[in-house]
């Protein structure tokens, strides 16, 4: 018997609070599932648990969502171009001026592709360590539906200044980053988040103590 | 009505308001107060009453995957193992279901069963709606080339 995706399980023992669907999944993958039917029970429990969560306590689901941005935005307007400039910098030896008017943009843009993502990492990490994992879940697709957004309305608009303080949030929805933030950015939100937190399981009474529950 | 529906609690603090702003504010609270007694007294759903049936039916030793067996095998259609539980918890917070922890066991990676058992309510609500529903079909005409 092989075992189960590990991804996916890894996904659903983080996510999902009642040990009984973990279990159940791992029983009936014992009895000869397949791989998709594994997925796609995986993903439905995540989709419904955090549906059904947000709903229930909708001012913590906000909170974590204003939580994220706000670390966002304040750590990319104190220090996104600071940290940008200076490794392109390093590596290159040009400036930001010079680069852009030589059109030499690429480390550049690698950069503040780098940037962007550990800033998504770094408040998946913060929303992660005061909120659940479905509070988590939450402001992570409320990056998506904010990358969404901007690559219509930047896309639409044609070449459009971006505001300064929203470069480094919606850059990587941008067609020179290939538009790689709208899956990407999302999932190092959920990922960082979830890595970090370590399982204390306890039989006795079915419940993971280590993750933190909206009931207590 | 909706005075008599919130209890006589509402009734006295509606009687102690003096402005029109604090009573504004103790009408718009006792609206979604009665909206949401509403809501609690909800008829049991279709998938919540499938679920509540096959834990009737399972009877000892229903955990989930007996549970969803029995769905999938009676509706003949696969059921997704999270809306079980959520189902399962929905009924729990009706009282129409209790839940026990079973052992731990290698084959789940040493997570506990969980066990549900459908309590009286439970099983008066089930016949409940069957009688309601009996009711509400021998109300329909007969059906005629699949049309009603």
């Amino acid at each position: 018997m092989t075992s189960p995706p590990r991804i996916a399980t890894w996904l659903i023992t983080r996510t999902v609070i009642d040990e009984g669907i973990v279990g159940d999944l791992l029983e009936h993958w014992q009895r000869g599932r397949s791989r998709m039917w594994y997925w796609r029970q995986v993903l439905s429990a995540i989709i419904i648990q955090t549906h059904r969560e947000v709903h229930a306590h909708k001012a913590i689901t906000v909170r974590a969502i204003l939580t994220g941005w706000m670390v966002l935005l304040v750590l990319f307007r104190l220090c996104g171009d600071l940290v940008a400039n200076g490794l392109a910098h390093q590596a290159t030896g040009w400036t930001r001026e010079i680069g852009y008017s030589q059109w030499i943009w690429p480390p550049f843009w690698l950069t503040a592709w780098l940037v962007s993502y550990t800033g998504f990492a770094i408040s998946g990490r913060i929303v992660a360590r005061t909120h659940s994992a479905s509070a988590l879940l939450a402001y992570a697709a409320s990056t998506f539906v904010v990358l969404a957004a901007s690559v219509v309305f930047f896309g639409t608009r044609g070449p459009t200044p971006v505001p300064h303080t929203l470069f480094y949030v919606v850059s990587v929805a941008l067609p020179y980053q290939w538009r790689t933030g709208l899956i990407v950015a999302p999932a190092v939100v959920v990922v960082a988040g979830l890595i970090p937190q370590r399982r204390r399981f306890h039989p006795s009474c079915g419940h993971d103590r280590s993750r933190r529950n909206w009931r207590t | 009505m909706i005075a008599s529906a919130l209890g006589p609690d509402s009734r006295r603090s509606s009687s102690l308001v003096a402005t029109p702003g604090a009573s504004l504010s103790i009408a718009v609270r006792s609206i979604f107060a009665y909206i949401e007694q509403m809501r609690k007294r909800d008829y049991l759903g279709q998938f919540e009453l499938m679920v509540l049936l096959a834990v009737i039916q399972v009877g000892e030793g229903a955990y989930g995957i007996p549970i969803a067996d029995f769905i999938e095998k009676t509706t003949e259609r696969e059921v997704a193992v999270g809306s079980i539980y959520a189902a399962l918890e929905r009924l729990e917070d009706k009282a129409l279901v209790t839940s026990t922890l079973g052992d731990p066991t290698p084959e789940r990676g040493g997570r506990a069963k969980k066990y549900f058992r459908a309590t009286a309510k439970g099983v008066r609500e089930a016949r409940e709606a069957q009688r309601t529903l009996t009711r509400l079909w021998r109300a329909l005409p007969e059906f005629e080339g699949g049309k009603a």
